[in-house]
């Protein structure tokens, strides 16, 4: 019946051990290595993707980190400059309220100054036109006239002059 | 001297299926001799190769059965479709020493026989013992006959496919081939190479899908242990 058929034990013999040699040698020398090394290329290619995830979240955080400090930096300076801006004007109306406590101060000794040389200018001046004022009378009168008992005459005249004069 | 072989009882289809089987052995050695991280040339070719395959046999018979038999099932695909291409080289069945192995029964027979026995060794492997027979008197024990007779039917069905088509398409060529030297022949080859590639395909799936319903306890028991390491 198999001669009919066209069975023949050696082919199926051959074919069989054909095919055993190949799945030995086709899994030795490319199943097995072929899928370590895609394995492997699975897991190198997934461990850099893994790593510049890594990285970009560390340089996102640094980025982040600097931002902030920045930001700080500015608030700082701006406080800075506030508070010096604060202080120098303090410090400014200290010196007008200083300069304007000495300029009244220096104001009011020159009046005083003035006031004092203005009495002593009079009293001087006073004492000068007396004498004037007497030696004009004595011209007049062409005669000496007692100084006592004429002070009330050369107060006179020297009230009308200065009243005229020393008014200012 | 392929006269004299021929004389001793070696047929052409052995001698083909022998010169196919040192071609793919000498290819893979040569592929994965030097094997670098980043591929090239040969290993590139063979790596998309068997990435493909891999990929298929894990889609049809499942991650677990797939990937761990893939080398019996893809072996299958590549020494199949290179037996029904060798049929379509020039003056393949003319020439002494050039038949396609597939095209004389006892190639798809050895090939069926070597899947059902293999067949047998995954199951009783995955289920650890000869408690895969139990699957013979399940749903009902009185199915045992029927189901016996569908095992049995498998490598049967396996080889008088894959040699009818084969046989049939070669003789078809070959008829037309001495009607018509020119033209005829070349449709027929393209539609033969077509034929070579589905044949391969559709006994390598078969054998895949036998082999994945005797793996399946082994793959339940992998998806548990899987289960486990990750819940």
């Amino acid at each position: 019946m198999g001669e009919a058929l066209g069975i023949n034990f050696t082919e199926i013999i051959f074919a069989i051990v054909n095919f055993v040699i190949l799945v030995t040698v086709l899994a030795k020398f490319l199943y097995r290595p072929f899928t370590q090394m895609l394995e492997n290329r699975k897991q190198a290619i997934q461990d850099s993707f893994d790593q510049a995830a890594d990285t970009n979240k560390r340089a996102d955080e640094k980025m982040d980190q600097y931002n902030k400090r920045i930001a700080n930096v500015e608030l700082e300076g701006r406080d800075i400059i506030k508070s010096a801006k604060l202080k120098a004007e303090a410090q400014a109306s200290d010196i007008i309220n200083e300069a304007n406590a000495k300029a009244t101060e220096i104001k009011l000794h020159a009046e005083t100054e003035v006031e004092r040389q203005k009495a002593k200018a009079l009293a001087e001046m006073k004492s000068h036109v007396a004498a004037m004022a007497l030696l004009a009378a004595e011209k007049i009168l062409e005669k000496d006239l007692a100084l006592e008992g004429q002070e009330h005459l050369i107060d006179n005249i020297v009230e009308q002059v200065g009243a005229a004069k020393w008014q200012n | 001297m392929i006269e004299m072989l021929n004389s001793m009882g070696v047929t052409n289809a052995m001698i083909t299926s022998t010169v196919i089987t040192l071609i793919i052995c000498l290819l893979a050695i040569l592929a994965g001799r030097h094997m670098e991280m980043i591929p090239s040339g040969l290993q590139n070719a063979m790596e998309v190769a068997v990435e493909k395959l891999g990929d298929f046999f894990a889609d049809l018979m499942g991650e677990y059965a797939g990937r761990k038999y893939l080398p019996f099932v893809g072996t299958l695909f590549i020494y199949v479709l290179l037996c029904n291409y060798s049929g379509l080289l020039p003056l393949s069945g003319e020439l002494p020493g050039v038949q396609a192995p597939t095209s004389s029964i006892n190639f798809p027979l050895g090939l069926a026989l070597l899947v059902f026995f293999f067949v047998q060794f995954v199951g009783i492997k995955e289920t650890h013992g000869l408690g895969f027979y139990k699957h013979y008197f399940k749903p009902i024990a009185a199915l045992f006959p029927l189901m016996i007779v569908e095992d049995l039917v498998k490598p049967v069905s396996l080889t008088l496919r894959l040699y009818g088509n084969i046989y049939g398409e070669e003789s078809v060529t070959h008829v037309f081939f001495g009607m018509v030297p020119l033209g005829l022949p070349i449709i027929m080859q393209i539609f033969s190479v077509l034929m070579g590639m589905i044949q391969a395909l559709v006994f390598s799936l078969l054998a895949g899908i036998y082999i994945a319903e005797a793996a399946e306890h082994g793959a339940e028991e992998h998806e548990h242990l899987l289960q486990a390491q990750h819940g």
